[in-house]
């Protein structure tokens, strides 16, 4: 479903990434791991569009869609839920959803699809009409999520879904995320709490300083002690 | 009793003037953080647009004025497209300095095609009649254009809650680049914040055209200053700070009138903008604005 092929990123003169490739196959969730400053931010953004990439490309369904604006990716069936969850906080949950689905054209699925999120994040129904600034931070990751959701993607990409939350919230979202497969989605999930991701994750890739490190089951990766503890610094017992 | 009166209706149909004008400023200005210098050639736009109407025997006002203000909308997208949307991504200044450009540019369009003399657009003169209320003799203009200012104010907040580029201009306001990424396009976005100041602008046109009875190719230009003044004064960027900053300095302008002696009249917006100065002292950040210190992490 996606393709990335040879894919750098560049700041001026520093690269954030050096020639990645990655394939999503439809139906899958893979994680992307990594530790912090290894680019994976810059390159979902680059795969959504929201920085240009200096070469490579990007192919979903297969079509290049690396010299489409963001807009248009959306509107092809990506979506990106951005880290630090980005919530309009001068606008109310229920506006928040509504641009969420700003692509969709006819009210009534639209209208179904809203009542489906309010029954998958019952928080949100209790906060409809607040402003998206009032909600706690796991309420804004959900709300995020839920709003992503709203253009009913095919791939939905999570960018440090867990970032910033309590222990008890994180083990929320992930239980929400794994719900997901449930409703036929392809899921890109960046993370750097490997642990939790790997729970769940069918494939993952290891990224440090701009390349793949590591590919393969998340399985394998589990099971890897010594990658596990020289990539991610998870202690394995 | 009278005077008071009277004096009074000066100073709200200043202010809704002014509030008109800021409010085109401000919504621009909230969502692309450009000063649309260029505003006031859209209302002097406005302005020609009654005069060839006329000029081509069009002399219902049924006419006249829907089309002038639907023509200002035509422009004001229209600029944005062919002026605005290149430079896009230049830094703030370049927007600024092609704002100035654009406005130079049509003011002598305008002087060149028409004339550099005011031209007389009489058809508005029905408009601005003498009416008696009770005791008082009051100016329909001025009535009028309270009560348009009114109506404008309540379909825009109409507009932003209701509808869904509406919403999308609220949230662009705050944050574009998540705005985007809803799917949703920059160029609408933009555009719509140009057509909604457009229509301001060509409303604001027909009352300074029905009060002077005449277009000249500064028509807009002293108005948007003023406006922009009013802005600064609420709070630049907040939209009911341009409100509150119009109504305010259509309250200072008249006071200062009433108080200074007449003979002094020359020196009236040397003492209001000097009351603004002194204002901006107290609150820089405007009456409506947020303190913003650096580093913060919202704006």
């Amino acid at each position: 479903m996606l393709e990335v092929s040879d894919l750098f990123v560049r700041y001026g003169r520093i690269e954030a990434v050096r020639g990645i490739s990655l394939a999503v196959q439809k139906g899958e969730i893979v994680a992307l791991l990594g530790p912090n400053g290894a680019g994976k931010t810059s390159l979902i953004s680059a795969i959504m569009g929201l920085v240009p990439p200096a070469t490579g490309t990007v192919r979903f369904e297969g079509k290049d869609v690396a010299r489409l604006d963001v807009e248009d990716r959306v509107r092809a069936g990506m979506t990106l839920t951005p880290e630090g969850r980005h919530i309009f906080s001068n606008l109310t949950v229920a506006e928040n959803l509504m641009l969420g689905a700003a692509t969709r054209k006819k009210a009534g699925e639209t209208n179904e699809d809203r009542e489906k999120m309010l029954d998958m994040f019952p928080v949100l129904r209790e906060r409809y009409r607040q402003l998206g600034g009032t909600l706690s931070g796991g309420e804004q990751q959900m709300l995020a999520i839920a709003r992503s959701l709203m253009c009913r993607p095919k791939l939905l990409m999570l960018d440090e879904p867990s970032l910033g939350l309590a222990p008890r919230i994180v083990d929320q979202i992930f239980q929400l995320i794994t719900n997901l497969r449930g409703f036929g989605l392809t899921i890109l999930l960046v993370e750097q709490n490997a642990h939790e991701a790997l729970k769940f994750a069918d494939r993952a890739y290891i990224i440090s300083t701009g390349r793949i490190e590591f590919s393969g089951p998340a399985q394998e990766l589990r099971e890897s002690k010594d990658l596990m503890q020289a990539y991610l610094a998870v202690d394995v017992v | 009793m009278e005077y008071v009166v009277q004096q009074i209706l000066n100073a709200l149909s200043f202010g809704a003037e002014y509030s008109l004008l800021a409010l085109g400023l401000a919504i621009v200005f909230s969502i692309m953080g450009l000063v649309n210098f260029a505003h006031g050639e859209l209302v002097a736009i406005g302005g020609y647009m009654m005069y060839a109407m006329a000029a081509i025997a069009i002399q219902s006002l049924w006419w006249i004025l829907p089309l002038a203000v639907l023509f200002t909308v035509i422009a004001a997208v229209l600029l944005e497209r062919v002026a605005f949307r290149p430079v896009r991504r230049a830094p703030a200044t370049t927007g600024l300095l092609t704002a100035f450009g654009v406005g130079l540019i049509l003011q002598n369009i305008f002087l060149l095609t028409v004339s550099a003399r005011p031209r007389a657009v009489p058809v508005l003169g029905p408009l601005n009649q003498t009416w008696s209320v009770g005791p008082f003799t009051i100016s329909s203009l001025q009535v009028m254009e309270m009560l348009a200012t009114g109506v404008a104010i309540a379909l825009l907040l109409l507009f932003f809650k209701r509808t869904p580029i509406g919403v999308a201009m609220r949230a662009a306001a705050f944050d574009f680049a998540t705005v985007r990424l809803m799917g949703v396009r920059a160029n609408r976005v933009i555009a719509a914040a140009f057509a909604v100041s457009g229509f301001l602008a060509g409303i604001a046109a027909i009352f300074i055209i029905a009060r002077r009875g005449a277009v000249d190719p500064l028509l807009g230009f002293n108005p948007v200053l003023k406006a922009f003044v009013a802005c600064v004064l609420g709070g630049f960027g907040s939209l009911p700070g341009a409100v509150v900053g119009g109504f305010a300095l259509g309250a200072i302008e008249v006071l200062i009138l009433v108080i200074m002696p007449q003979h002094w009249g020359g020196l009236r917006d040397a003492a209001v903008f000097g009351l603004v100065g002194a204002l901006l002292v107290w609150r820089p950040q405007g009456l409506l604005g947020k303190t913003v210190e650096l580093g913060d992490k919202e704006a």
